[in-house]
């Protein structure tokens, strides 16, 4: 084994795979920095190039970019409120804020060292855990993933802040809206209107670029001044207090990494859930949980954590079964066959060296995207300072463009403005969007998920299952948990009170 | 029109919405409307509820926490003010002026989208800038007209050269390149 490592390594150090490592992330941050475009499409684009060159250079390629669009992706969400893709959204909750209030950079460091440290957990965890995955990951079943979307779901309650019905009513109709389209179980037309674009559903990332972006450059445009106000110093932070918020807070970057492993381990879950569910556990494990969604560096470290150490976790299955973790993991899958290498059991065997390939792949471009953005970002924080009325057409521009881009079709565009007419009004009369948002990406995982575990386990498979009720069980709490603690709260005020009247 | 009026139009909406919604569900087979069902239901209540709401409490309290509420708090004392209700309430006099705002905000959005369905995505995005950064006198129309034309440049070369994504196909743009057939 210790020799594999070593000619994983050692792979790496020709000149091509150096090469292509650093044009895949290159190219990645590129990618992942345009709205609604994420690491699928960066890996999809360099599927020809696959053919023809070493082994450990290609995936370098391809591993590469992949996970340089997790931080390109973060970038915009952060600094323009514009998700890079649907991974990204939990990003802008909190990262947008910080710019707002001059800590972009800050908020940049924070998100490459979660995103360096979670692939260095993910790509250990990987490591230790080739020899006894197999009946970890036979264990889990669509029962688990329809917790993991529940759990998810426990965050509305934390957007709902200020007004709980509003905060509902966001969440209903965004679940309502993911269901328009072709039902997967039944195969029924819903909520199409006899309209053949809408068969296909709503795209999320354009949707989501419609109801952030398009809706900020809307507010942008009637304040008529930049996205981060002229009053405001942008120069209060940098990236290294970004690096020590995140070194510091070392216990949230552990449980977000464990979390993204469990959901990339979960083969079909993705990084868009785990993003939310990230998000939701820094919520509630937090003590200032009143602060999140208000610029605290927290909602930026756990989502970014979580995304780092899933391309660990989607790994697993998708070396030792050839089950793809995700849809980027089916695409490595593809390259793998191109390549001429069959993943399953006999990865870990006679492949051994391949798996450590793509360990400390994930290791060093991790590194390398750290640096590329310690270097870059003291010049991105700068970007949301520039004069409103150059911004808003730009960037109006690049989100239609982007909408257009996902697909290829005009409706997308419609889409796009649509959303972005809405979330200019649910902002305006505070209905959340990123309920909403929260939704329409965790719906169709629950219906899926819900109608699979009926048919395997019947309709009792929360109680027949261990695992599954262990799961239910923290769902419930941790749903219930924002009241039991106000409870606490005003008991301890009142307690405080009369002890002041004595 | 007073901060509750557009309140209860908004939450008008959001209900008609929920009971057309929850109108067509009813329509599906029962697999099918395992999950739309309930959450339809669910948002006419919840409607419902905030319209009640918002229409038994003074102006300054529609966005009241119902968390607090649940949670028995003395909901009048700490009902947190929405200040941009009781601002919109005090800034009467300046509402002609936000709605023109607001519309012009809107139509704005909608002449890109026109340009981009009617000609294709770039050249919309080159008169759409242009045009923008000199009504806003930003920069002068010559200025204007180049910076357009970087931008432009930009896109094609991310999401034209590189992703090979067509970017000149509009509704019309689209049937002219396919009736020249070039």
């Amino acid at each position: 084994m210790l020799e594999a490592i070593y000619a994983g390594l050692v792979a790496l150090f020709t000149p091509q795979a150096m090469l292509f490592m650093v044009l895949g992330i290159v190219y990645g941050l590129v990618i992942g920095i345009l709205p609604g475009l994420g690491g699928v499409v960066a890996m999809t684009l360099l599927l020809p190039f696959t053919y023809g060159h070493e082994v450990a250079a290609t995936l370098a390629l391809l591993l590469g970019a992949h996970i340089a669009t997790l931080w390109g992706d973060s970038v915009t969400s952060i600094l323009f409120n514009v998700p890079g893709s649907s991974k990204s959204l939990a990003l802008m909750f909190d990262g947008y804020p910080m710019t707002v209030r001059g800590d972009g950079e800050r908020a940049l460091g924070a998100s490459a060292t979660a995103v360096l440290l979670g692939g260095i957990i993910g790509a250990v965890f990987l490591a230790a855990c080739i020899p006894f995955v197999r009946p970890i990951i036979l264990a889990l079943g669509p029962a688990e993933y329809l917790m993991v979307s529940l759990w998810g779901m426990t965050l509305i309650a934390t957007f709902s802040a200020g007004s709980l019905f509003k905060g509902m009513m966001a969440a209903a109709l965004g679940v309502l809206i993911a269901f328009i389209g072709m039902d997967p179980v039944t195969g029924t037309t819903r909520y199409t209107f006899d309209i053949l674009f809408l068969i296909d559903g709503i795209s999320f990332p354009v949707a989501m670029i419609g109801l952030f972006a398009v809706a900020e450059m809307m507010k942008l445009h009637l304040r008529g001044d930049s996205i981060v106000s002229r009053k405001v110093s942008i120069n209060k932070s940098s990236f290294v207090d970004g690096i020590r918020d995140t070194l510091t807070r070392w216990p949230l970057v552990l449980r977000s990494s464990v979390l993204g492993l469990w959901i990339g381990v979960l083969p079909g879950v993705g990084g868009s859930a785990g993003g939310i569910a990230a998000y939701a556990q820094a919520v509630q494990t937090s003590k200032h949980p009143e602060t999140f969604g208000t610029g605290n560096v927290e909602g930026v470290i756990a989502p970014d954590a979580t995304l780092g150490a899933n391309e660990g976790g989607g790994l697993l299955p998708t070396l030792a079964f050839g089950i793809p973790g995700g849809d980027s993991m089916a695409l490595l899958l593809i390259a793998f066959v191109n390549m001429g290498i069959a993943p399953g059991p006999q990865m870990l065997t006679e492949n051994l060296n391949v798996v450590f390939n793509l360990v400390w792949i994930i290791v060093l471009a991790s590194v390398l995207v750290a640096l590329i953005g310690m270097a870059i970002s003291p010049f991105l924080a700068r970007m949301p300072t520039l004069n409103g009325d150059l911004m808003v057409p730009l960037v109006l521009s690049v989100c239609f463009v982007g909408a257009y881009a996902t697909r290829g079709n005009l409706g997308d565009i419609l889409v796009c403005a649509f959303f972005g007419g809405v979330g200019y009004l649910m902002e305006k009369y505070r209905y959340s969007r990123a309920n909403l948002v929260i939704g329409l990406v965790l719906a169709t995982m629950i219906e899926r998920n819900l109608h699979v575990s009926l048919m395997l386990y019947g309709p009792d498979f929360i109680f027949t299952r261990p695992l599954t009720l262990t799961m239910f069980l923290l769902v419930v709490v941790t749903a219930a948990w924002p009241f039991v603690r106000s409870r606490r709260q005003r008991a301890a005020a009142r307690a405080a009170l009369e002890r002041g009247s004595l | 029109m007073s901060r509750r009026t557009q309140e209860n139009i908004v939450a008008g909406v959001f209900l008609a919405l929920f009971l057309a919604l929850l109108y067509m569900t009813v329509g599906y087979s029962s697999r099918a409307r395992l999950v739309p069902l309930p959450i339809a239901v669910l948002g006419v209540c919840f409607a419902v509820a905030q319209l009640l709401w918002q229409n038994f409490r003074a102006a300054n309290e529609l966005n009241i926490n119902a968390l607090d509420l649940i949670m028995k708090r003395d909901v009048i004392e700490k009902a947190p003010i929405d200040r941009r209700a009781v601002q919109a309430d005090e800034a009467e006099p300046q509402a002609t002026d936000r709605w023109r705002s607001e519309a012009w905000t809107f139509g704005m959005v909608a002449m890109l989208l026109a340009g981009v369905m009617v000609v294709g995505p770039l050249p919309a995005v080159w008169v759409f800038t242009a045009g923008y950064l000199a009504i806003t006198r930003h920069s002068s129309l010559a200025r204007a007209v180049i910076y357009a034309f970087a931008c432009v440049a930009v896109l094609y070369g991310l999401f034209g050269y590189t992703l090979g994504v067509q970017l000149n196909r509009g509704l019309i743009s689209g049937v002219l390149v396919d009736y020249v057939d070039f």
